[in-house]
């Protein structure tokens, strides 16, 4: 637009007010120098700003011609709303020292507010986030705040500041990790490149693969970093399309979002970038065609050419964008990085094979191969009384196939069917040898589990208290294991509990009078002898009875009475040294504030820590004991508790257990408090630890006591179900959140 | 002394076939326990469709349903009756249990935990092979013809430890084993019962799916059955699917404002 047309423009807009023509002049030279849409937009504003003041308006437009790069156009809207209120407030000084820096006035303090902090929003993401997949996923900030994912943690930049509006920034937010999810869930990371795949790119590339897996494949690439982003380019559409299905709302509403942020990027940069941007405009838009489903992304190596044409695809997007283009790319879907998913899925699918094992040899029938008709009821572990397996045939293959049929057949305990899907997805079907070891578990179980007791490296203390430990691997306990000695927290002086009872003041006088309710559940007793109030039933009844010529009760009267609650509650704390830092902070105050509202309720509890090193010195130390008065004692104790070192969970279990079936209470509790898995120095690791503990709290179930555990484990937790037991366990996501959660688990539990 | 029949048994009788889609084999199981006269213990979590399998076995085998919400006031003169004063006459009037014995029904005590001990325990002569219940006020001991079947349901996902159901009352059922129907038969029965499009009925049973993995993160129970139906009933009177799955779903759930917002966020994401 010439200058002379732009003048008539803006004289149309302002008249009929006629302005200094110098004046004019200047402020269109300016505006001269900007782009069409830029200079549209700011002329856009001139009919609220010209009535006001026609020298704020003038400023105005000189200023914006020159903030072109600092201000997005989705901002110009409310920054002329704040130029026109310190307007109003400063006059047109105050409007122009306003004006003046756009940075420090208005984009920064506008930065604060849109701005989305993950560590705010994290409370109520990860549950979204585990809601919509199904899965135990967790968002964890990423030091080099770029956005990927290893299949099991979904890392995302800390902060996330797009658009102007915090609304919109949230939205996409949450977009952002919902892809990241979708590609886990499409199987991108579980792609097994076919040979013809890997032939293709020895051929163009001159490399052959060393293993393969994806990341092998994509190691081929002259730059495997950039291949692999080209692979979720390349992936983009078929998971969106299968996201969009699944959450069309969210699609819905995030793209309009989307396509202003591609809008951005247009009109600048090369033809490559038009291209990109396009690939990405697919993105939010396939999902909108419903089309037909298209399943072979669905099954991960399931035979289906997934990788075709993506070589070249590659090349395509190698050949025409450059490196800046590529930010974008990032920003939107990602850095992956498809050897830290390769090595976090093998280790998923160990700690898989490893549970799927055990729980099978758990529910086959001990029966020795070759043993035909041995035992008929009796055998079998407790859990899988429901299971009958055809008895005897057992050699070999046989063996082997009566297991495969067992899958498909018969209705398998929940933990197991869980695993025996996930195994389904990752490889496909049940390994055969998965059957088989753990075949071979559940034969030779019973002899190892006989021998058991004349195991020779028994334990010679003589001092502490001495239990058994259970082998998994041999299904049998290995006896006098593992020495749990007493000892005593030093009760030190800190600040810390002052401090701690200072900042839950609130919550710990709100908690009080709930907990005050556990104690006073006061319910109506019928048919007393004496009493509150005539029990109009039992009258009735009486009447009637003497009319039938029975001899009336005198039983008629209601009394109030206080329910009896007869708990005793042990509270096992982790002191490992992986509690060091926050998380044990917070397992304090957890602990400060759980006695102080217990106090109310009357029940009797005991507190303790644990950690220690190896089988022979499982450290417990004393914090409280069941009968103990709460005190300066006990608060002192609780701030002296510190990170250790490991953690054997099953002796103090054991241990505890023992305890409990000391008192004569109706009711006896144990609920542990830890950040993570069982682990020791000497080997007690892994589905070993998790094993024992699991039979511990077994064994204190079944002697009649209730065990829970509350649990901060950041990490992995597929296994928490396994070792604590569907429903005996709570998860807290937002450890900031522990100290209420606790004390409210106790509550749940007893009320 | 005359007993009074003022609740008169057909009207316990179930005149239409309920809808009800079977999760399993529950009904062949629940059957064969019928036949082999054996009492049933019907675990589930809330709303997954326990009453309406009882209230469907009870057509199917054409005998009348007599269900009792158990509560911690229930007495055993509740169950099995009570004298009353009629005129200057003592007239004995069955409970529950009684009629349910003497007319060869099925007796059905809904949420048995929250019954106290004490009154659970009238029951276990019942629930064995004696088969029988004694009456001592009339001084009698029926026997129970072979219709006659009990039945108890019980939650097991409450955690607290003071409710739950002693072993000796426990190991004299049959336990049929309940949970929300997987994902098509779900829709199936959303739509059929909430009236309303398969595609919304799918998407329903999404969110409930959703909120069903929360258990570790702190909703005591996710989304029942029962919850999808009373949102899809609100939609008939043109409310919008967001508010009605805010009313009649989320905020049902949970008063924690962040599992709020996480659940809110999955509406807004799926609709
Ligand atoms: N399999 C099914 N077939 C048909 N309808 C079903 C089925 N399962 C659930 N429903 C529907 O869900 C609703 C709730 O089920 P129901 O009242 O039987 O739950 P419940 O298990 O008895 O719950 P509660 O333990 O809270 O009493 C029923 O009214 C019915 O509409
Ligand atoms: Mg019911």
């Amino acid at each position: 637009m010439d200058l002379h047309a732009q003048k008539q423009a803006f004289l149309q807009l302002v008249s009929p007010s006629l302005p200094n023509e110098w004046e004019v002049e200047e402020v269109m030279e300016a505006l001269a120098g900007v782009s069409e849409d830029r200079r549209r937009i700011l002329l856009s504003h001139v009919p609220t700003i010209w009535p006001i003041s026609h020298t704020l308006c003038l400023s105005y437009l000189a200023q914006g011609a020159m903030e072109e790069r600092s201000c997005p156009p989705e901002l110009m809207p409310e920054w002329v709303r704040q130029i026109l209120s310190s307007y109003e407030h400063g006059g047109l000084r105050g409007a122009r020292e306003f004006m003046a820096d756009i940075e420090a006035n208005f984009l920064d303090p506008l930065r604060g507010r849109a701005c989305i902090d993950l560590e705010e929003v994290r409370g109520r993401m990860v549950p979204y986030l585990r809601g919509v997949s199904g899965l135990p996923l967790d968002l964890i900030a990423d030091g080099r705040n770029s956005l990927w994912t290893d299949t099991r943690t979904i890392f995302v930049p800390g902060q996330l500041h797009l658009f102007a509006d915090r609304a919109d920034n949230l939205l996409f937010f949450r977009f952002l990790i919902v892809l990241q999810w979708g590609f886990i869930a499409a199987g991108t990371y579980r792609i097994r490149p076919r040979r013809g795949d890997f032939a293709l790119v020895a051929e163009r590339y001159g490399v052959t693969a060393e293993g393969g897996g994806i990341s092998d494949y994509l190691a081929c690439f002259p730059d495997p970093q950039r291949a692999g982003e080209a692979l979720l380019l390349f992936e983009s559409g078929n998971v969106a399309r299968d996201l969009g299905r699944e959450l069309p709302g969210l699609f819905r509403s995030v793209r309009p979002l989307w396509l202003r942020l591609l809008d951005r990027y247009r009109g600048r940069g090369g033809t490559g970038r038009q291209w990109l941007l396009d690939r990405l405009q697919e993105v939010v838009s396939m999902a909108e065609s419903p089309g037909g489903r298209d399943d072979s992304g669905k099954r991960p190596g399931g035979g289906q050419a997934r990788l075709a044409g993506f070589a070249e695809f590659h090349d395509a997007l190698s050949g025409r964008c450059r490196e800046e283009d590529r930010e974008l790319l990032r920003l939107l879907l990602g850095v992956p990085d498809f050897t830290a998913a390769a090595k976090r899925l093998e280790q998923a699918r160990e700690e898989d094979r490893e549970l799927f094992i055990s729980l099978l040899a758990g529910i086959l029938p001990k029966n020795p191969s070759g043993e035909s008709d041995g035992e008929k009821g009796g055998t079998g572990g407790k859990e899988a009384d429901s299971i009958t397996l055809p008895q005897g045939r057992a050699t070999g293959e046989r063996e082997e196939a009566v297991g495969l049929s067992l899958l498909a057949e018969v209705e398998l305990p929940p933990e197991l069917a869980a695993v025996k899907g996930r195994i389904e997805t990752d490889l496909g079907e049940v390994p055969v040898s998965y059957i088989q070891s753990a075949a071979g578990l559940a034969g030779p179980g019973r002899t190892l589990a006989g021998a058991a007791g004349k195991d020779d490296q028994r334990l010679a203390v003589d001092s502490s208290f001495v239990y058994d430990e259970w082998d998994f691997r041999r299904a049998g306990y290995r006896k006098d294991w593992c020495a749990v000695i007493e000892r005593e927290l030093p009760s030190q002086r800190t600040g810390f509990v002052p401090l701690t009872l200072q900042k839950y003041r609130g919550l710990i006088i709100r908690m009080r009078r709930q907990f005050e309710m556990l104690r006073t559940t006061y319910r109506f007793a019928r048919r007393r002898r004496y009493g509150d109030d005539i029990d109009f039933d039992a009258m009735v009844d009486a009447i009637g009875d003497r009319q039938a010529g029975l001899a009336p009760t005198d039983r008629l009267f209601i009394r109030l009475m206080r329910d009896q609650r007869d708990i005793a509650t042990l509270f096992l704390v982790d002191m490992s040294n992986s509690t060091e830092g926050w998380i044990g902070q917070l397992i304090k105050e957890a602990l400060v504030l759980l006695c102080e509202v217990m106090e109310v309720t009357g029940d009797r509890y005991g507190v303790y820590g644990f950690s220690g090193m190896r089988r022979s010195r499982c450290d417990l130390y004393h914090v409280k004991h069941l009968d103990e008065a709460h005190g300066d004692d006990v608060r002192r104790r609780i701030g002296a508790i510190g990170p250790r070192e490991y953690t054997r969970m099953g002796p103090p279990v054991r241990h505890l257990t023992r305890r409990l079936l000391e008192t004569d209470a109706r009711m006896r509790l144990l609920i542990i408090l830890t950040d993570g898995k069982p682990e020791d120095y000497d080997g007690y690791a892994d589905s070993y630890a998790i094993e024992d503990t699991r039979k511990a709290l077994i064994e204190a179930r079944g002697s009649g006591i209730h065990a829970f555990c509350v649990t901060v484990d950041q990490k992995a937790h597929e296994y928490l179900a396994h070792m604590f037991g569907q429903g005996n366990y709570i998860f807290v996501n937002r450890i900031e959140s522990l100290p209420l959660r606790m004390a409210e688990f106790y509550r749940s539990l007893t009320s | 002394m005359k007993i009074l029949n003022q609740q008169p048994i057909e009207e316990h009788r179930i005149a239409l076939e309920p809808f009800y889609l079977p999760q399993a084999n529950e009904i062949d199981l629940a059957l064969a326990a019928y036949h082999e006269q054996l009492p049933l213990l019907l675990k589930g979590p809330t709303g997954c469709g326990k009453t309406r399998f009882m209230r469907y076995l009870a057509w199917r085998l054409g005998l009348p349903l007599v269900t009792v919400s158990c509560h911690d006031d229930l007495s055993t003169s509740d169950l099995i009756g009570r004298y009353l004063v009629r005129g200057m006459e003592a007239v004995w009037v069955d409970g529950p249990l009684t009629l349910a014995v003497r007319h060869g029904a099925i007796c059905y005590l809904d949420e048995i935990v929250e019954a106290r001990k004490d009154t659970t325990v009238v029951i276990h002569p019942l629930a064995d092979d004696r088969r029988e219940l004694p009456v001592e006020k009339l001084g009698v001991l029926y026997a129970a013809p072979p219709e006659f079947m009990l039945a108890v349901s019980y939650n097991p996902g409450y955690q607290s430890v003071l409710k739950d159901l002693k072993p000796s009352t426990r190991q004299r059922f049959v336990s049929l084993t309940f949970d929300y129907p997987p994902p098509e038969l779900e829709t199936r029965i959303v739509k059929q019962e909430g009236r309303i499009a398969e595609d919304l009925a799918a998407s329903l049973v999404k969110l409930a799916t959703m909120t069903r993995s929360l258990k570790e993160s702190g909703l005591a129970e996710g989304a029942s059955t029962r919850l999808l139906i009373q949102a899809a009933r609100l939609l008939q009177h043109g409310l919008d699917i967001r508010t009605a799955c805010r009313a009649g779903i989320i905020e049902s759930l949970t008063d924690d404002p962040e599992l709020l917002g996480a659940m809110e966020e999955m509406v807004q994401s799926i609709f």
